[in-house]
């Protein structure tokens, strides 16, 4: 009921947005206001399931578990967290003139049925409806991808639409596959399309059939993570959409994607009676979707594209994590949550760069300690917790990585390593010369005096929690905590 | 199910029609063609439901009717014409080759799909003879996205594909819940909105379709 609830208010938000008497500041305050009604409702609602205290929740279209409390957790704190940094953002933008009322309300249009179309896909126990919501998360999006209108807005736009329709298409392919093989088992129509019954009588189902399934599975939701080589949409998108979309793109859409093919993961595990051949997928996919990306970044041009390769880099390595077994996925876990952070930070971080050097090109951003100092500070912090220095949660995860995975692979780990290594370098190399570089004729050079606004203190408040929650799993019992919440998907 | 008269008739027409649909170099007439192939789906899902399939595909079959060969149709040819885009499509092959792949395509999803431990269960499946068409309806939808170079094209190529999967959905499932189904098909309705409207903003901006004008985004 809570959920509905919810969801209803979340409609509605969007809906309100069409009313032509709202104003900016209006439409502004109604995104505003509703993200911090979905995060308290959501803290109330997940909280005690995610600790433990109460059991969850299972019907014939939702189920609500600890993982699935820790995903709507996390889409809530970051819509908050983009909400306020919109806030700020949209109003310098139109001040700027750079956008228009129509926009605004596009925006506030949008956004909402985003976060609507992600806890849906969370909760969904409904296969169907899981496959829906994922699909609705694109659909929401694509306006926002093409925002501001220009060519390569649209090209991004085109690409994304087109390629992750695709993606989720042969996802639903995989879907009904094993929809099939679960009536091959025994169940009934509706029942095939039940995520619970389809573990249920996963030891039952066909080996070959399941292992099918999970190919198309694997292609089509690991488009939509950003897995190489289907990665293609994700830097061009993610570079595209304002800063605090980006964010939500880069921090969260990518997980909840993660998520269902995780579910699916589950289900051929326990047919298969060995998590040995998903984990051999998850293992290599994981290398490429690190290393190619770690080549590209050395080579990057541009901040918001550098991020937007980072977050393949860093999918890359969750896979890797999920492919090392039950502790790994322990890692990935804490790894969801550090980049979940550090990533949105940098691209809230992103956006101030982009309103205050009109440019998101390095050869025309320099010297951003001495003119955008708080921005400056803040960005070199989160690109800090991006490239896992300790205390943060990134660098047990990859610990984890490195430490386990010369157990189970070692070729595919060292070279794991060397690309992890290789994008730490580009991203340092790029924001050294971004921070302290001297400034050049070619870029804008009044820059007006930087004050103290809402963008850095979300910036600061999630790197402070950032730190709080590495300390807590490197020395607290932050790891004991999370093996729980990682075992209600996959056992230990 | 393809003992039946009207099934195998609609069997025959949804294969003709979508390997037309690849061939076509107009929009007009793959518009045409792309409705046709979703009414012989439509006809599929009412010969199954005929057969014993169960009633709740009839709604089915008025929901693939109204959205894939009325609706979606209606709105691509509306938005290319509000935009002036030109009728005439790009494709990397001539139409006369654009036969022989497309029949090439189509049969290795067919030989895909009957090597495929799917088929080898076929006592499950309802309908036998669907599941490899479906197979290979899918990867001529796969291949034109690929092959055509304007966005209009690729969006019926994305259609085309997704007509391969309720094919299959039909042929193995018997359909799927309902629910599920209306649910899909408003995705796909919504899809085919937002494609045409992007589709006609490129054209506003660049005053082509043509994908190539498409390559900024480089590293």
């Amino acid at each position: 009921m809570a959920l509905f609830l919810l969801f209803g208010i979340l409609l509605a938000a969007s809906l309100v947005c069409l009313h032509p008497r709202m104003n900016e500041r209006a439409l502004r305050w109604v995104g505003l206001l509703v993200s911090i009604i979905t995060l308290v409702s959501i803290s109330w609602f997940t909280v005690p399931i995610l600790f433990g205290i109460s059991p969850g929740l299972q019907s014939s279209w939702w189920e609500v578990n600890r993982f699935s409390s820790l995903m709507a957790s996390l889409v809530a704190w970051l819509y908050a967290c983009a909400m306020l940094v919109s806030y700020h953002y949209l109003d310098v933008e139109i001040r700027k003139g750079i956008l228009t009322l129509h926009q605004i309300r596009l925006y506030m249009l949008s956004v909402p049925l985003f976060v609507l179309s992600m806890l849906v896909a969370i909760f969904a126990n409904n296969v169907g409806l899981l496959w829906v919501a994922l699909e609705a998360t694109t659909l929401s999006t694509t306006m926002l991808v093409s925002f501001y209108g220009k060519k390569s807005s649209m090209e991004a736009a085109w690409k994304y639409i087109m390629l992750c329709s695709t993606g989720i298409a042969l996802g639903l392919f995989g879907i009904l596959v094993m929809g099939y093989a679960g009536s091959a088992a025994g169940l009934h129509e509706a029942e095939a399309f039940r995520i619970n019954f389809l573990s249920d009588v996963a030891p039952s189902m066909n080996p070959g059939i399941v292992m099918w399934s999970f190919v198309f599975l694997f292609i089509g939701f690991g488009t939509k993570i950003g897995l190489v080589p289907m990665h293609t949409w994700l830097p061009d998108a993610h570079s595209k959409t304002p800063a605090p979309v980006s964010a939500m793109l880069s921090g969260i859409l990518l997980n909840v994607a993660f998520f269902t093919l995780l579910r699916f993961k589950n289900i051929v595990d326990q047919t298969l009676g060995s998590s040995d051949w998903t984990n051999q997928f998850f293992l290599l996919f994981g290398v490429l979707t690190i290393m190619l990306p770690a080549i590209i970044l050395l080579i990057q041009r541009n901040y918001k594209r550098m991020l937007a390769y980072s977050t393949v880099e860093h999918m890359g390595i969750m896979a890797f994590l999920v492919g090392l077994g039950p502790v790994g996925m322990v890692a990935f876990t804490v790894h969801m949550i550090g980049h979940t952070l550090a990533k949105s930070t940098l691209f809230f971080g992103a956006g101030e760069l982009l309103q205050r050097f009109e440019s998101t090109k390095f050869h025309l951003v320099h010297d951003v300690m001495r003119r955008a100092p708080r921005t400056g500070s803040l960005f070199l912090i989160a690109t800090l917790f991006l490239i896992a220095v300790p205390p943060t949660g990134l660098f047990l995860s990859e610990f984890v990585l490195v430490g386990l995975g010369m157990t189970v692979s070692p070729i595919l780990t060292a070279l794991a390593v060397l690309g992890i290594t290789l994008a730490g370098l580009g991203l340092l190399k790029h924001l050294f010369e971004m921070l302290f570089g001297p400034v050049v004729p070619e870029e804008k050079q009044d820059t007006p005096v930087e004050t103290w606004n809402l963008t850095h203190t979300v910036m600061s408040l999630q790197l402070a929690i950032g730190l709080v929650f590495g300390i807590w799993v490197l020395f607290g019992d932050g790891w004991t905590v999370l093996s729980g919440i990682s075992s209600s998907i996959f056992p230990l | 199910m393809t003992n039946s008269l009207f099934s195998l008739l609609m069997l025959v027409l949804f294969v003709g029609e979508t390997l037309t649909c690849f061939t076509l170099m107009r929009l007009p007439s793959l518009l045409r063609f792309y409705a046709l192939s979703s009414v012989a789906l439509g006809g599929l899902a009412i010969g199954l439901a005929l057969e014993g399939g169960g009633v709740h595909l009839i709604p089915v079959a008025v929901a693939v009717v109204a959205v894939k060969a009325l609706l979606v149709p209606f709105v691509i040819k509306r938005m290319a014409e509000r935009s002036g885009a030109s009728l005439r499509l790009v494709s990397s092959l001539r139409p006369s080759a654009s036969w022989f792949v497309g029949i090439g395509v189509f049969g290795s999803g067919i030989s895909l799909a009957l090597h495929s431990p799917l088929y080898q269960m076929n006592n499950m499946i309802q309908t036998p003879a669907l599941l490899p068409i479906s197979f290979g309806v899918i990867l001529v939808g796969l291949v034109m996205m690929i092959i055509r170079k304007d966005l209009l094209s690729q969006m019926i190529g994305f259609l085309v594909l997704e007509n391969g999967i309720a094919a299959f959905s039909l042929s193995a499932l018997g359909g799927i819940p309902v629910a599920i189904e209306f649910g899909v098909y408003s995705a796909v309705l919504i899809g085919a909105i937002l494609m045409a409207t992007l589709s006609q903003r490129v054209q506003n901006l660049l005053g082509t379709h043509d994908t190539s004008h498409l390559s900024e985004l480089t590293d």
